[in-house]
């Protein structure tokens, strides 16, 4: 069926865009009399008004929000057939991470998700204790909630869903995802919150506006428990990925310490701002954003034209160079690159580790903060180039043996990779 | 990224539970499922939910498939049952009239629900790619044109937001439906897109 499909399709593509050669024409003319329908479609595609009802009904779709159920589906299938794979091998058996787990449940015309718990198995005597010693385990969905009043509540895979009450919001908590509902009394006050993930961890978290954060490794980002005011205000170190809700009478920023500030015009982007990294790096993916170097100042001050900023498109990343020696009046350079591989640069949260032409530091670097373990280099540090990309679920060892084809020698010890000449 | 353009590494890749090409499909069939469903159903919410779960069945015979012209049998084939099961649950007789009506035209016992579901699939797919070509027009054209095809502004909208005349906008309007058909599928002709492009800036200053 497909085939003769494709073909047709061509044809009409061709049709319109008016290259068919005369036989071309000739082939499609049979299939256009064939049957009075195929004729129907070829006008429907060029009726004007009925493609803009069709565009519409294209534009409505959720593409993105269908997406995340899917992925968070296949995660789940994956964790159990991942267990027989590593029998088969013969290979020490790995430590099952309980990832996002959903069932899919509809109900009447919608569809929601429900979470459930995800077994966690434990290898057995021998391996683990080899694991142990010359392997590390992957990260996993895990964080700290620290609470306006400094109470601290781990987040991490063992939990039972919980609902908390924190200020002026209702705070729900599933497993690998946090969630702020705005709650009903408006006069309650606005705290602040902080959510941090350790080396080693990663989450995700809805702000009371519906914006949605996903925190990588070694990361932080505080945040109120309301918007109120004329901002929505939030400030991150390390690195996170925004999906930020369209209010254009409450803009959207982000602050990262007093170094840069995002203005948030559009939705997806991704900011890196760990400190062992040489520049703040910030991608946009959808909508649009201005990064400023240093900080804006309050609402209604206009002083823009002193500090530099830019305008971001999509696919393309401000780089800001966190100066060594900072002189107060100082100008910070944003270069701006363009092109950039959007889905390396989110590969984290999509479950992968994404490299192109990345240098050994750099690689290590990424590895230290999932795998939670310090890198060493004995001798001079070799000269290697790395493209690719890597599963996250993998352990530590087997990461490596990947990237050993690039003749990378390596020992790990406890919590200690020690790459050699 | 370059080895999920191949069908056969991306087959590959999938089978593996290689998430980038997990991606890959799903963007690659979503938006025409949707709409193939939606021709069904009429509810593209319903339709939305009918083509997760057709992914999701997908996922769990991951192993299944020997080629990718396979998967996007199997992925139709999905929709197109569920949709079927959700029309007549739902008493919606859409296709069950158009296939009557396509009885009638041919004269004969009965065009195929199969060759019905052909053309359902073409007309998803050419939407799809036609929608794809719009959503890649540069910058000011391509807001102009998602006024007019994407966003349905009425003709009052469109003249306010562009500060100008309504009549202009219908001419205009009447000129991008023929510019649809002639330049905007032609690749290389940036350079007719321009003009449109000047000639509204144009009328705006009249």
């Amino acid at each position: 069926m497909f085939e003769t499909m494709e073909r047709i399709k061509e044809l009409i593509l061709g049709y319109l865009r008016e290259e068919l050669s005369t036989d071309e024409q000739r082939e499609l003319d049979i299939w256009l009399a064939e049957a009075p329908r195929n004729n129907e479609l070829l006008t429907e595609i060029q009726n004007a008004d009925s493609l803009a009802a069709s565009f519409a009904k294209l534009d409505r779709l959720d593409r993105v929000g269908v997406w995340e159920r899917v992925k968070a589906y296949s995660e789940e299938q994956k964790a159990v057939p991942f267990q027989e794979r590593t029998d088969h091998i013969g290979r020490f058996r790995m430590l099952r991470w309980a990832a996002a787990a959903v069932v899919l449940a509809i109900l009447g015309t919608g569809t929601w998700w429900v979470v459930r718990q995800q077994h966690i198995t434990q290898p057995d005597q021998v391996s683990t204790t080899k694991a142990a010693l010359h392997d590390v385990l992957p990260g996993s969905t895990k964080a700290v909630l620290t609470l306006s009043s400094g109470r601290q509540v781990t987040l991490d895979s063992s939990m039972e869903d919980t609902v908390m009450t924190e200020g002026a919001a209702i705070v729900a908590s599933a497993k690998g995802k946090l969630a702020y509902n705005p709650g009903t009394d408006a006069n309650l006050s606005v705290t602040y919150n902080t959510l941090t993930t350790p080396r080693g961890g990663q989450y995700q978290l809805t702000l009371p506006d519906g914006s949605r954060v996903w925190l990588n490794a070694g990361s932080s980002i505080t945040y109120p428990t309301a918007f109120v005011g004329q901002e929505r205000k939030v400030s991150i170190t390390g690195e996170a990925y925004f999906e930020v809700s369209k209010n254009v009478s409450q803009p959207f920023k982000v602050a990262i310490k007093d170094l840069e500030e995002v203005e948030v015009l559009g939705t997806g982007f991704d900011i890196n701002a760990y400190d062992d990294e040489q520049t703040i790096k910030t991608t946009l993916l959808d909508g649009s954003v201005r990064v400023l170097a240093g900080t804006s100042p309050s609402v209604g001050v206009n002083t823009t034209s002193d500090k530099l900023s830019v305008v971001l498109k999509p696919g393309q990343q401000a780089h800001l160079a966190v100066a060594v020696n900072t002189n107060s009046g100082s100008k910070e350079q944003i270069k701006v690159l363009s092109g950039v591989d959007i889905a390396g640069v989110v590969a984290w949260k999509n479950g992968l580790f994404a490299f192109t032409d990345a240098d050994l530091p750099t690689v290590m670097r990424q590895l230290a903060r999932w795998y939670n373990v310090e890198v060493t280099y004995e001798g001079n540090i070799p000269k290697r180039e790395f493209n690719g990309k890597i599963g996250k679920t993998l352990t530590l060892d087997q990461v490596l043996k990947v990237l050993t084809k690039t003749r990378v020698h390596y020992t790990i010890e406890e919590k200690k990779l020690t790459i050699r000449p | 990224m370059s080895y999920l353009t191949h069908d056969i590494t991306l087959l590959t890749a999938f089978q593996n539970g290689n998430t980038e090409a997990e991606k890959v499909l799903f963007d690659r069939f979503f938006q025409p499922l949707c709409l193939f469903a939606d021709r069904i159903i009429d509810d593209l919410q319903l339709a939305e939910d009918i083509v997760s779960e057709s992914f999701i069945k997908l996922i769990d015979r991951r192993q299944d498939f020997k080629a990718l012209p396979q998967v996007k049998s199997f992925l139709y084939q999905t929709v197109h049952n569920a949709s079927i099961n959700q029309a007549i649950t739902r008493q919606r007789h859409k296709i069950i009239h158009e296939k009557i009506r396509y009885q009638e035209e041919q004269g004969k016992a009965g065009t195929s629900e199969y060759e019905v579901m052909e053309t359902e699939i073409l007309r998803a797919e050419l939407i799809q790619e036609i929608y794809e070509e719009i959503e890649n027009l540069p910058d000011r054209c391509g807001q102009i044109f998602k006024m007019i095809f994407v966003e349905q502004l009425s003709t009052d909208d469109i003249a306010a937001r562009l500060s100008i005349n309504p009549q202009t906008v219908r001419t205009q309007k009447a000129r991008a439906i023929q510019l649809i058909r002639t330049a905007l599928l032609k690749k290389n002709r940036i350079p007719a897109l321009v003009l449109l492009y000047g000639w509204l800036q144009l009328t705006a200053l009249s």
